[in-house]
């Protein structure tokens, strides 16, 4: 169990967890990326930029 | 195809080596249709580090190795000579040349990280065209467990998302006639044809242009024939297709419209999105960021070879590699070998977590 950086509420995480994955607020919704677990650290996961080209 | 193999599969490939083969194939010049001396120098790369390696019948270059990735990305360059030189810019050497982003940068570092890791790759001829190598390469090959498409991304970009692309040729003929006429002309219906086609998928300033179909006349031409009995107009377009629709509604939509002349279409491109929660975006993730990096998810506006490849396979993708993509195509195209570097410990990193290895 760790905080949510956006609205503080507690995010269930579950076992196997890996760096680099992406998981839920169930709360807010925010989509949250895990950084690091030991111990479980959370980040706002990157937003969808738009860019040109190729 | 999933090859399995072994430490003894890999090689070391220095830092050193790889830029000289960033150099050497940037100074080859490469447009679409004149790969050859490039996929020539390329294939001497694998072959010199023990790879197998051939040139395929469309000229592609092909390293099949572990699949547990597929490395990717186009040998050709659009036309435009820019002489090859290091520059020192901001204290940082700078590779100028055509090529050196969009997408021999990409190429170079996916060929150095997959002889260091030991998966497979491929270098594909006609991306600027018509994606000769890359049609070819999905009918004479299996799916790999999953694909990095190479195009400049910039050392922290993971782009995920592609629109699509359908272009035609419209034609339409009138008779000639004395131009104080009010009858309207071929050149006056294929106007207004396109007016209506750009109003019908006019939309609000708001929308993000990667979910808009965008219109864009690239070739026109009309006047009176040479028999003097006709006008004749012939114009070829291009429409961006966003992941919400398919190429069939573009088509329908503009053709609800055509009220003199025909269109032939061209074999649409399908558009792509990826999520961001496979494994391999992950693997980009944890690599970018152990650069010290923060690692950004790109869609674009524009269309790649990958678009073909989530057609064909059904295996997770994503399209990576350094260099800025404002440059594509530009006269002051160039590319920083630091950032040449990091790309390749990035794209190692990655390769190495998908063949299961330590991170």
């Amino acid at each position: 169990m760790t905080e949510c950086v956006e609205c503080g509420a507690d995010v269930t995480l579950h076992d196997d967890l890996e760096v680099g994955e992406i998981v839920d607020c169930t709360t807010c919704g925010a989509e949250l990326e895990v950084v690091d677990t030991e111990p479980p650290v959370l980040e706002r996961a990157p937003e969808l930029e738009e860019d040109w080209g190729e | 195809m999933n090859v399995s193999m072994t430490d003894t599969d890999t090689a070391d490939v220095s830092f050193e080596d790889a830029r000289e083969l960033l150099v050497d194939l940037v100074s080859i010049p490469s447009p679409s249709g004149e790969e050859a001396a490039a996929a020539e120098r390329l294939a001497d790369f694998f072959e010199a580090h023990d790879r197998e390696v051939w040139i395929d019948d469309v000229g592609n270059v092909r390293a099949p190795a572990d699949d547990a990735v597929l490395l990717t990305s186009h040998i050709d360059t659009v036309p435009g000579e820019i002489p090859v030189r290091v520059e020192t810019e901001d204290g940082e050497e700078v590779l100028w040349g055509r090529g050196s982003v969009d997408a021999t940068g990409p190429l170079a570092a996916m060929a150095a990280a997959a002889v260091r890791t030991g998966v497979s790759f491929v270098g594909v001829v006609g991306e600027e065209t018509n994606s000769r190598g890359a049609r070819h390469l999905v009918k004479d090959r299996e799916a790999p467990e999953a694909v990095v498409n190479g195009e400049p991304s910039g050392v922290t970009g993971i782009t995920l998302g592609y629109r699509g692309f359908l272009a035609g040729t419209y034609v339409a003929t009138s008779e000639s006639g004395h131009t104080s006429r009010p009858d309207p002309n071929a050149i006056q219906h294929a106007m207004r044809w396109w007016t209506t086609v750009e109003d019908a998928f006019e939309t609000d300033d708001y929308e993000p242009v990667f979910e808009q179909v965008t219109t864009k006349p690239v070739d026109v031409d009309g006047g009176t024939s040479d028999d003097g009995l006709s006008v004749e107009t012939t114009m070829d377009v291009q429409l961006r297709i966003p992941p919400s629709l398919d190429a069939e509604s573009v088509r329908e939509t503009a053709e609800a419209h055509l009220e003199m002349g025909t269109v032939s279409w061209d074999e649409p491109i399908p558009p792509v999105m990826e999520s961001p929660r496979t494994e391999i975006a992950r693997a980009f993730r944890v690599a970018i960021r152990a650069e010290d990096e923060e690692p950004r998810l790109l869609r674009k506006t524009g269309t790649s070879d990958m678009n073909l490849y989530a057609g064909a396979w059904d295996c997770p993708m994503v399209t990576y590699g350094p260099g800025d993509s404002d440059l594509d195509h530009a006269p002051d195209e160039r590319l920083s070998l630091s950032a040449f570097d990091r790309s390749v410990a990035i794209l190692e990193r990655v390769a190495t977590t998908l063949r299961g290895e330590d991170e």
